[in-house]
């Protein structure tokens, strides 16, 4: 067909078909391809948006700091309390850590109890406390524990009814954490007896650190359970209670 | 004068066709260059300035995550410890306190003619022994005993004696208690902290019914316990505490001359 028969509705007709394949290109290789990047962009921003704009981030540096603050409170107070109550044991060193809770357990706490247990307004009639032997190896898994726990046995203690309360209230006043447990009351008032038992708690500064590499081939690798062993043998000038 | 057009119509025809042709070829280049312009100048730039929004919006909640991670870990690691610390500390002090609070709350509801001669508890019940010396004595103690609701939420009692031929009749009805036992020196109590400490009678010789109380409480006294505590028994190792029990020599049955 010769380009020379073309009547001018031809040319319209191809013109406006040109036009819109033009134009279709151009929407489809041009406009689409941003419009689409445009909603992947909104669609990340509006996504991010819920938290990250900046009354969020002051919000969440006000809220971390409050935890922070509520932290230092509390490690204060616990401070406090350890200060007040607890030993200074510190098991991140086994071995000083062992000797400590040596001198602790042998040295220290049983006196400190029988001369807290000494109660002017009452009779003491039992304040024997007896106190297991401490681990022998500093590998021991009690020096694993958040907290030792020593039952220490009974208190038996006379007076009037008034009197033996406050002597079970007073072991609050302690240098250390004892739990005293239900109190048994016998006996005709003015004399009363009262029994209890007292348990000491210890809150160690650190529990135990790296495993301490021991002759004889009995050393454990770091954070790897100790190896069992026999009936540790009593430390010099150590009697087993 | 005539103007006569005696060129063939195909002269204009073609250059309508021309005409249009190069209006038709201009179209389509304004098409594709204001869809190039427009792209360019127009969505480009906005596309970019939404991905930098959106890059900085996520860089800013990134931010605003790693203060909230800080803050959960602050919250959840690092305070529990030591606030089961602290909590436990509290509640051992608290535990220290509630039985002799009980115990006095006990005094303060019992009938002050009636004597303790045992008390013990183990958290839930409280168990205690004593002697009255008539039946009368023996009703107003359980009376006041029933109208202690802010202690107890029941209350049995054991050991009221029964009709007994031939027993005596002196004062007390004709019953014959089987924990009777002498009245001589001071006797024990609880009829308030007053009574304890100063109202103590040295009651005449005089017979006396004794009897068990037993009491549950209404709000049970549990011991504190520590997650991380070692059981007992562990050689070696220092053990946690004993289970509450009532001491052997208390029990719901009648005092005993023993006690």
């Amino acid at each position: 067909m010769s380009l020379s028969k073309l009547k001018k509705i031809h040319v319209i007709i191809i013109g406006v078909v040109l036009c819109i394949i033009g134009g279709v290109a151009v929407f489809f290789l041009q406009v689409k391809p941003r419009m689409d990047a445009f909603k992947v962009a909104q669609a990340r921003y509006d996504r991010a948006v819920v938290k990250g704009n900046e009354q969020s981030k002051l919000q969440a540096i006000s809220e971390r700091d409050k935890a922070i603050v509520d932290l230092q409170v509390k490690q204060a107070q616990l401070d406090v309390q350890m200060r007040r109550r607890m030993p200074d044991l510190n098991f991140s060193r086994r071995d000083i850590g062992m000797l400590a809770l040596w001198k602790e357990q042998i040295k220290i706490l049983g006196p400190l109890l029988e001369s807290f247990a000494r109660d002017k307004n009452v009779k003491v009639v039992q304040a024997g406390f007896q106190i297991q032997a401490p681990p022998a190896t500093p590998n021991d898994p009690v020096f694993d524990q958040d907290v030792l726990v020593f039952p220490l046995g009974t208190v038996s203690v006379s007076g009037d009814f008034k009197h033996l309360m406050d002597n079970v209230r007073r072991w609050n006043n302690c240098r250390r954490l004892v739990m005293v447990g239900p109190p048994t009351l016998v006996g005709v008032s003015p004399q009363l007896a009262a029994a209890y038992s007292v348990t000491c708690y210890i809150f160690p500064v650190a529990k135990g650190g790296t495993r301490i590499q021991m002759a004889g081939g009995n050393a454990a690798p770091a954070g790897a359970p100790g190896a069992p062993a026999g009936p540790p043998p009593a430390p010099p000038g150590i009697a087993t209670p | 004068m005539i103007k006569i057009n005696l060129l063939p119509k195909s002269i204009n025809e073609r250059r309508a066709v021309k005409n249009t042709a190069i209006l038709f070829g201009a179209l389509v280049v304004a098409v594709v260059l204001i869809g190039v312009l427009y792209t360019q100048l127009f969505l480009i730039p906005q596309v970019q300035a939404e991905e930098q929004l959106a890059t900085q919006t996520e860089a800013l909640e990134k931010e605003v995550l790693k203060i909230e991670a800080d803050t959960k870990d602050v919250r959840d690691s690092k305070i529990p410890p030591i606030q089961q610390k602290l909590d436990f500390i509290k509640g051992v002090l608290d535990y220290n306190l509630k039985y002799p609070k009980l115990y006095q709350d006990i005094a303060k509801w019992t009938y002050e003619k009636i004597s303790y001669m045992g008390m013990g508890c183990d958290g839930t019940q409280v168990v205690m022994s004593a002697r009255a010396k008539s039946l009368d004595d023996l009703g107003r103690f359980l009376l006041n005993m029933y109208r202690a609701t802010d202690l107890f939420t029941e209350v049995t009692i054991s050991g009221v004696p029964g009709y007994q031929s031939g027993a005596s009749n002196s004062g007390n009805g004709g019953f014959q208690a089987p924990g009777i036992s002498g009245g001589g020196g001071p006797q024990a109590n609880l009829a308030g902290i007053e009574a304890i400490t100063s109202g103590v009678q040295n009651g005449p010789a005089a017979r006396f019914i004794g009897f068990g109380v037993n009491c549950k409480l209404k709000n049970p006294i549990v011991a504190p316990a520590f997650a991380g505590a070692q059981a007992a028994g562990a050689a070696g190792t220092p053990g946690s505490p004993g289970g509450q029990t009532i001491a052997p020599g208390l029990s719901a049955a009648p005092a005993g001359p023993g006690l």
